[in-house]
């Protein structure tokens, strides 16, 4: 007989009890409630945002800015003001908000003059 | 309810759902514990620290491969580790006898040879290094393809090959001798 047959022969015989962890596993599980689901972080408010970048990033973007006031920020959804808070991210990034805040058109045409 | 669906639930919070992949998967690492140690008395331990080390990585587990693959690759490492610990492996001492054959074909006298044959090759495996021993089980006991074993033993397919062939060919010497 050779190694592979007697292997087969050897693999039909063991023969293994039965168990059950279950219990035991669910012990140890119940310790880690790391995996419990996370609060998702509250999104910011616009309110945080200086005031005149994001003015500025508006109308940079083209937007008509009459008053962009909390209440007029408010009529924004979500996606538009997380798009404006990114951008004004960046840019104070590379520009103080006072700079910007004095006149915000014209610094922006100063700071990307190459491009203009 | 498929596996991907019950780790997504565990993973929401739901950790109660566990207790179904363990049922679920408990038998086959205990069968495979069995066949890597040789013995039954470390079998329920490794198999709880095998679910304990699962539960612990599956926010990693990004369902690349089947979860039973993880499973086995997660028993592998833990039997290992287990045997490196307690400095030692399958022994042939200690592997402890499954029930004996019984087979119509044969006389007691042939019955005794057999007998004596697969403990000689417990033995054998016994003796085996360990990546070859967990190759050679894999193929040989859980039927497992070279792709599956490379996947379990973290290893490349032409490692797998050799291991193999090494094994088969150390067990038929040591059986020669």
């Amino acid at each position: 007989m050779n190694i592979d047959e007697q292997l087969k022969q050897l693999a039909q015989q063991t023969c293994p009890k039965q168990v059950d962890v279950v219990d035991s596993v669910m012990a140890e599980v119940r310790k880690h409630p790391y995996l419990q689901p996370v609060a998702k972080p509250a999104v910011r408010k616009v309110r945080w945002v200086p005031w005149a970048s994001l003015t500025a990033v508006a109308a940079a973007a083209g937007l008509v800015v009459v008053n962009l006031t909390p209440a007029v920020a408010a009529t924004y959804n979500e996606e538009q003001i997380g798009s404006m808070m990114a951008s004004v991210a960046d840019y104070n990034y590379y520009a103080p908000v006072e700079s910007a805040a004095e006149n915000p058109i014209d610094y922006l045409y100063d700071d990307y003059s190459d491009e203009y | 309810m498929e596996d991907k669906e019950i780790v997504e639930r565990i993973l929401s919070g739901d950790t109660e759902q566990y207790t179904l992949i363990v049922r679920r998967y408990q038998q086959i690492v205990a069968n495979l514990t069995y066949k890597l140690c040789g013995t039954r008395l470390e079998i329920e331990e490794v198999t709880q620290q095998v679910f304990v080390e699962l539960y612990m990585a599956l926010p990693r587990f990004r369902f690349d491969s089947k979860l039973s693959s993880y499973i086995y690759r997660i028993t592998v490492n833990v039997v290992s580790k287990m045997l490196n610990k307690s400095k030692r492996f399958v022994s042939s001492d200690e592997w402890e006898n499954p029930p004996e054959e019984v087979s119509t074909d044969r006389n007691a006298e042939q019955q005794i040879i057999h007998n004596e044959q697969m403990d000689a090759l417990r033995t054998a495996i016994g003796h085996l290094k360990d990546e070859q021993r967990t190759a050679l089980i894999l193929y040989t006991f859980e039927d497992f393809s070279y792709n599956q074993i490379a996947e379990v033993m973290q290893c490349s397919l032409a490692k797998v090959e050799s291991l193999i062939f090494r094994a088969k060919k150390n067990l038929a010497k040591e059986l020669k001798n």
